[in-house]
């Protein structure tokens, strides 16, 4: 298991630039965002839908910056599983800390049943964007490993939040 | 039902085992032909059962139903791929192939969706075995993809637009699985990728000696 830390985009003001609602405490950020220089420039991954549809029949709401049907999906050229950039504002530690494990528990879940498969041991990359509770910045976070490895990811997306 | 499913499972199982007896290279050619048509026959006699579980709106049998076609078929994919090498057939032996590891991979998600004790060890270890025969009797592949954007997706349960519907990728429902198709692409670039979407898209000749080589089989085959 593999975690990189760096520096992030301004997830909100780039949503603002690029016309798109407010950014909540957790959402399902389009492809391109960070460097797209209009609208026309983001797209959804592949399968940003079904993961979409996966949380909200477990009961959790993620919000979708721009609806499935406004964007362009990316058809990928390879069977490599990429899953959508998922932002995690610095408010949800304070008022909804248990929607974070419920994320990470949920994608580990769809991982196991969707991805994995026949191949349980499958490494997968994912991305977060976290907002800083305290310097109100952004620091992106990714994890590449196996299913299993996914254990930790909240507790790095607390630590990363409150450093 | 439960114990009309629990004779299905019985006679399956019966099925499968006789089957994969059967689903190694050594065996006799004509024996897996014989019984690549009697799992067709069988195939058949799932579907209509499958066709009187939806006609009942019963979505467990229907996909119990679907789970046990996808399993047949992949043991009739492997057996295709054994006479197909017999007879030397490449192309048709790696098609087989590839068709045998999608359903694979269905057949695990379907078990999985399940539950209820279905096992997906042995089919997993079936694809780790597949996956050794890809390397085992198959020459290295250069495998074509295509990438690009799509403007929406179709869903192949409903019919309706995936991005809006209930219907979730990999589910079974009512004994068919969910898959979206794309009917409007907008292709950006062709690469070469080694972890293609689709295995059967792959680079099958290049010029060679006045002719063209056959990447699999090596043969000089005509212009």
């Amino acid at each position: 298991m593999q975690t990189h830390i760096c520096v992030a985009y301004d997830v909100r003001a780039r949503a603002r630039e690029m016309g798109l609602p407010d950014v909540e405490d957790l959402a399902m950020l389009p492809g391109g965002l960070d460097q797209a220089a209009e609208p026309i420039g983001l797209y959804h991954e592949s399968e940003a839908a079904t993961l979409r549809k996966f949380f909200a029949e477990q009961g959790l709401l993620m919000q979708e910056l721009a609806s499935s049907r406004e964007l362009e999906i990316d058809v990928k050229k390879s069977a490599d599983w990429i899953a959508p950039v998922i932002f995690v504002g610095s408010a949800i530690w304070s008022e909804n800390e248990h929607v974070v494990s419920l994320a990470v528990d949920l994608l580990s879940s769809y991982i196991s049943e969707f991805i994995a498969g026949v191949r349980p041991k499958i490494p997968v990359k994912l991305t977060f964007i976290v907002e800083r509770t305290k310097q109100r910045d952004f620091k992106q976070v990714t994890f590449e490993g196996t299913v299993e490895g996914m254990k930790e990811l909240r507790t790095i997306l607390r630590q990363v939040a409150d450093e | 039902m439960s114990r009309g499913i629990g004779e299905l499972l019985s006679e399956f199982h019966e099925v499968a085992e006789r089957a994969q007896t059967l689903a190694f290279l050594a065996r006799a050619k004509e024996l897996q032909e014989r019984m690549v048509n009697e799992l067709a026959t069988y195939l058949d006699s799932l579907a209509e059962r499958k066709r009187a579980a939806v006609e009942q709106s019963d979505e467990l049998a229907a996909n119990t139903l679907l789970s046990m076609e996808l399993a047949i078929e992949v043991v009739r994919e492997q057996l295709l791929l054994y006479v197909a090498l017999k007879d030397d057939l490449g192309e048709s032996a790696w098609a087989h192939l590839v068709h045998a590891q999608k359903l694979c991979k269905d057949a695990v998600a379907v078990r999985r969706q399940l539950r209820q004790g279905h096992e997906v060890a042995g089919l997993q270890t079936l694809f780790e075995t597949l996956e050794i025969f890809e390397k085992l009797f198959f020459p290295p592949q250069v495998f074509v993809s295509i990438g690009g954007r799509a403007t929406s997706r179709e869903c192949t349960i409903c019919l309706g637009d995936y991005a809006i519907c209930d219907h979730v990728k990999g589910r079974a429902y009512m004994g068919r699985l969910c898959v979206t198709i794309i009917r409007k692409l907008t292709p950006e670039e062709v690469s070469i990728v080694t972890n293609p979407a689709n295995k059967l898209a792959r680079a099958t000749h290049f010029p060679d000696a006045g002719g063209m080589r056959n990447t699999m089989t090596w043969r000089l085959e005509k212009r």
